[in-house]
């Protein structure tokens, strides 16, 4: 009998980790979901630390703490493929994450230096799509978690009388990715899966510099974070094709992209201010997406290796928030714009992505002196998404969106 | 003053909560069901389906209802919106001789189990119209025509379908008439294949049925008549109907053809070499180390034997153990399962020979008669495979391919959307019309049954 590799590998060929703005995740503490991210310049509370770990020294308690989570809720439908009909549109299933955070400072004994640890999820994703939806070969379920640990230490100085912050931070990343697909060749469907974890170091740094009285300018980069994955493959609806289809060993590289973020702030006065900035992403990391896996599905399995150029460009942000301060409480809005790192024609079904619209608002409250309780509310319309010419003619048409709702605890230590 | 903005702030979350979630905004939109010039807007479709095991949804070596319902005529009467299309049912096992993967030995073969299954009669065997799918498992062009007894003819050949799913004369005396009392709009007929099939996989031993016993195919003179005659008396009885004539696949381009290599007599020892070699002497075959040309029962070769060649096939159904066993070596494979290249030629040129008179078809009966060219879509999928959006391509190839079902000869359900999606581009593009595709991409390939069978259990 001939061997059955060609079709059965081909399909890895479509394991396509696409990723975007889409799972970069930024919602680190109420207050700045509540201002749309603008808190690289003028963040007030220990959540700075994700933002812009040098605005540390602006805090004035001895010890900051910050707790909280963020409760995402994305959603997305599909509709075609338009190659074949439009009289198809698919919902994505609703499935929400809880994703949590905690940042502390400290002002150390040493005079200016501040110390600060944050723990918070830079990258997350999770994606999942009806049992029979017509993408099935390409994704039925991905999840991707990035989990950082990230000391930082800051310095506070002047040159000519400008006070200027410093900081330098190492990031202890923690990776988990699964991906779930059907193969198309047998009924019922096998169902693949992958699962891999890993971990990666990094550093970033972070500059506040505060040339007046009411104007703040921030900088921060966040090196990439290359994750190598080492995981392993297994298969539900096998029975009687188990000498096809066995487990195996298998490994991956994400290269997720670096971030650079530049922060203006202008301090109206003492209850009002607002922050304009710019995030310039570094997705083009994300090229070639190299997997290996010691037996694939064949007669009899063989070792697989692709790379699948994946074509991502760097992408900006522009973001905009405001805040403005009563005796105990804020109110905070804010807006950005989130366009897509890729052409629409590489779109999958695995993250659908879209040019999106953010708005923000936000509200605070400070129930005793040192404890201040802040919720954001924020709002992801995607602009429709229309794929053409996609790699494996999945055409469609995309409609995405997104709520996301964070709950922050900050309590102070004079 | 506070209480009043804590409220307020609130609304506003929840006011913009309630907003976001987006529906797509579809500017041109595709697969509306606009039936173009096919027929007028809100004329109602009665479309029949005529035809052999290719219309009837044959798959596996059997007729069944799990497939059945993805017939091609089904599927496209479901995308047409077509009225009243009723197909004879089978249920499951169903007819024939159904083939169950259980799934692969460690070795790497399908491990096949065959069970005969003669069910005489579709579950809605009462039903008081004529079937809207005629396709009937094994009718050749003939059938079309023939007004014999539909019970004699069952017993005569020794094929159920007959009397299964014509049934009773009542209902019209052939296929043809029974199509025609339908009073349909739309015809898809599919015709002719068997009368070249039954040559070929029997590698040319069998000649069709009525045919003289040379063995050969049906002459291409009485296709073109019984076609013909058949156009005719569909366009003067039913003169606004449409007719979809397909062109016939070149059956040696299915896996059938294809699984089993004319090279696959694989020697590893030198002594076997040298022996075949003498043995071998006379009839000027030559053996070596590594793949080598089975040696097979030819009647048209000198002394009756060939070493295989490149032109040469070998039937699916030539029993695997016994090639392991010797077959193709020492002891010659049995005329039966070898096709060799001049009987190919044969049905290569049969296939050319109808198809170049059913697209005469064409210019005959113009408006009334369209021709679907069937055969350079399987021979598309032979070369380069025929793509399918967000899923692997459909090829030839035995089972990895899934095209085609286990008997290697009949489409899957897949194949059988692939065919009703090229008839729907076909009328679309041909009528400016818009009828939506199959997503085959949900149709079944490769039906797999785990489970051992009772008959197996004995064994």
């Amino acid at each position: 009998m001939r061997k059955i590799p060609t079709v059965l590998l081909a399909f890895f060929l479509s394991i396509a980790f696409v990723y975007g703005g889409g799972f970069q995740i930024n919602d680190h503490s109420g207050r700045s979901v509540g201002m749309a991210f603008s808190v690289v310049a003028n963040p007030t509370d220990a959540s700075g630390i994700a933002f812009n770990p040098a605005a540390m020294t602006n805090l004035d308690g001895e010890y900051n703490f910050s707790l909280g989570a963020s409760y995402i809720m994305p959603g997305a439908k599909f509709t075609g493929i338009t190659t074949m009909n439009q009289q198809n549109t698919t919902e994505m299933n609703t499935w929400n994450f809880i994703i949590p955070h905690f940042f502390g400072t400290w002002k150390t004994p040493i005079n200016n230096l501040n110390f600060g640890l944050g723990v918070f999820v830079p990258f997350g994703l999770g994606t999942e799509w009806p049992d029979n939806w017509v993408g099935r070969f390409l994704a039925s379920k991905t999840y991707l978690e990035t989990i950082e640990i990230n000391p930082n230490i800051a310095y506070k100085f002047e040159i000519a009388q400008i006070p200027i912050s410093l900081s330098i931070g190492y990031g202890f990343a923690i990776g988990n990715v699964e991906l779930k697909q059907n193969i198309s060749t047998f009924s019922p469907e096998p169902i693949l899966t992958l699962k891999g974890d890993g971990t990666a170091s990094t550093f970033n740094f972070g500059l506040l510099v505060e040339p007046m009285k009411n104007l703040k300018i921030g900088a921060s980069y966040r090196n990439n974070i290359k994750i190598n994955y080492d995981g392993n493959t297994s298969y539900e609806n096998i029975a009687g094709l188990e000498s096809i289809f066995q487990e195996s060993t298998g490994k991956t590289t994400i290269n997720f992209p670096n971030d650079f973020r530049l922060g203006v702030a202008y301090i109206f006065s003492d209850n009002f201010s607002i922050e304009a900035g710019m995030n310039y992403m570094g997705w083009s990391s994300y090229d070639t997406l190299k997997i290996d896996i010691a037996k694939a599905p064949g007669n009899p399995p063989t070792e697989y290796i692709s790379a699948t150029p994946r074509n991502y460009k760097d992408a900006i942000t522009y973001r905009i928030g405001g805040e403005y301060l009563f005796d105990n409480f804020a109110i905070r809005a804010g807006f950005y714009y989130d366009p897509l790192a890729v052409s629409a024609s590489n779109v999958e079904p695995v993250l659908p992505e879209s040019n999106r619209y953010c708005f923000s608002v936000g509200f605070g409250y400070k129930p005793y002196k040192d404890l201040k309780l802040d919720l954001g509310y924020l709002g992801i319309i995607g602009s429709q998404t229309n794929v053409i010419g996609n790699p494996n003619q999945f055409d469609g048409i995309y409609n995405t969106w997104a709520n996301v709702v964070s709950l922050t605890l900050s309590y102070k230590i004079q | 003053m506070k209480s009043k903005i804590k409220i307020y702030g609130f609304f506003v979350i929840s006011y913009v909560f309630l907003l976001i979630s987006c529906n797509p905004k579809i500017d041109n939109p595709i697969g509306t069901g606009k039936l173009g010039t096919l027929f007028p807007e809100g004329q109602a479709i009665t479309y029949v389906a005529i035809g052999n095991s290719l219309t009837a949804g044959y798959t596996d070596g059997a007729l069944f209802e799990d497939a059945q319902q993805y017939s091609f005529p089904n599927l496209l009467a479901q995308q047409l919106k077509a009225e009243n299309f009723v197909q004879p049912i089978f249920s499951n096992p169903g007819s024939g001789t159904r083939m169950f993967l259980h799934g692969f030995l460690s070795d790497g073969t399908p491990d096949i189990e065959q069970t005969l299954n003669p069910l005489l009669s579709a579950a809605n065997y009462n039903y008081s119209r004529p079937f809207s799918n005629l396709g009937i498992p094994g009718a050749i062009a003939y059938d079309l025509i023939d007004t014999s007894n539909f019970m004699n003819r069952t017993i005569e050949r020794q094929n159920p379908f007959y009397a299964a799913i014509l049934r009773s004369s009542i209902l019209g005396k052939s296929v043809l008439e029974q199509a025609i009392s339908l009073n349909p709009n739309l015809i898809t007929m599919w015709i002719g294949n068997n009368d070249v099939l039954g040559f070929a996989t029997s590698g040319g031993t069998i000649s069709t049925t009525g045919m003289p016993d040379n063995p050969i195919p049906t002459p291409v003179l009485t296709i073109q008549q019984i076609i013909g005659s058949a156009l005719q008396t569909i366009t003067q009885k039913l003169p606004n109907t449409k007719v979809f004539l397909f062109t016939i696949p070149n059956v040696l381009r299915t896996p059938f053809f294809n699984v089993i290599p004319w090279n696959g007599l694989v020697l590893t020892n030198q002594n076997q070499v040298d022996a075949l070699n003498a043995a071998y002497q006379k009839a000027g075959f030559k053996f070596k180390l590594g793949q080598n040309g089975f040696v097979a029962e030819s009647p048209s070769s000198p002394g009756k034997l060939k070493q295989l060649t490149q032109d040469d096939y070998v039937t699916l159904i030539c029993p695997q153990d016994s090639l392991k066993s010797g077959w193709g070596s020492i002891t010659p494979i049995p005329n039966q399962y070898v096709l060799d290249a001049s009987e190919a030629k044969m049905v290569t040129d049969a296939v050319n020979d109808y198809n170049q008179v059913i697209k005469q078809f064409e210019l005959f009966f113009p408006d009334k008669v369209f021709v679907i060219d069937m055969n350079a879509i399987l021979n598309l999928m032979f070369t380069n495979g025929y793509s399918l959006p967000g899923s692997s391509s459909l090829t030839t190839q035995y089972i990895s391919g899934e095209m085609f079902g286990l008997d290697g000869i009949h489409p899957s359900s897949k194949g059988y959307g692939v065919i009703a999606n090229e008839i729907i581009k076909y009328i679309n593009n041909k009528f400016n019309a818009d009828i939506p595709l199959v997503n085959v991409q949900n149709l079944p390939a490769i039906r797999v049954t785990p489970t051992i069978l009772p008959s197996r259990i004995k064994q």
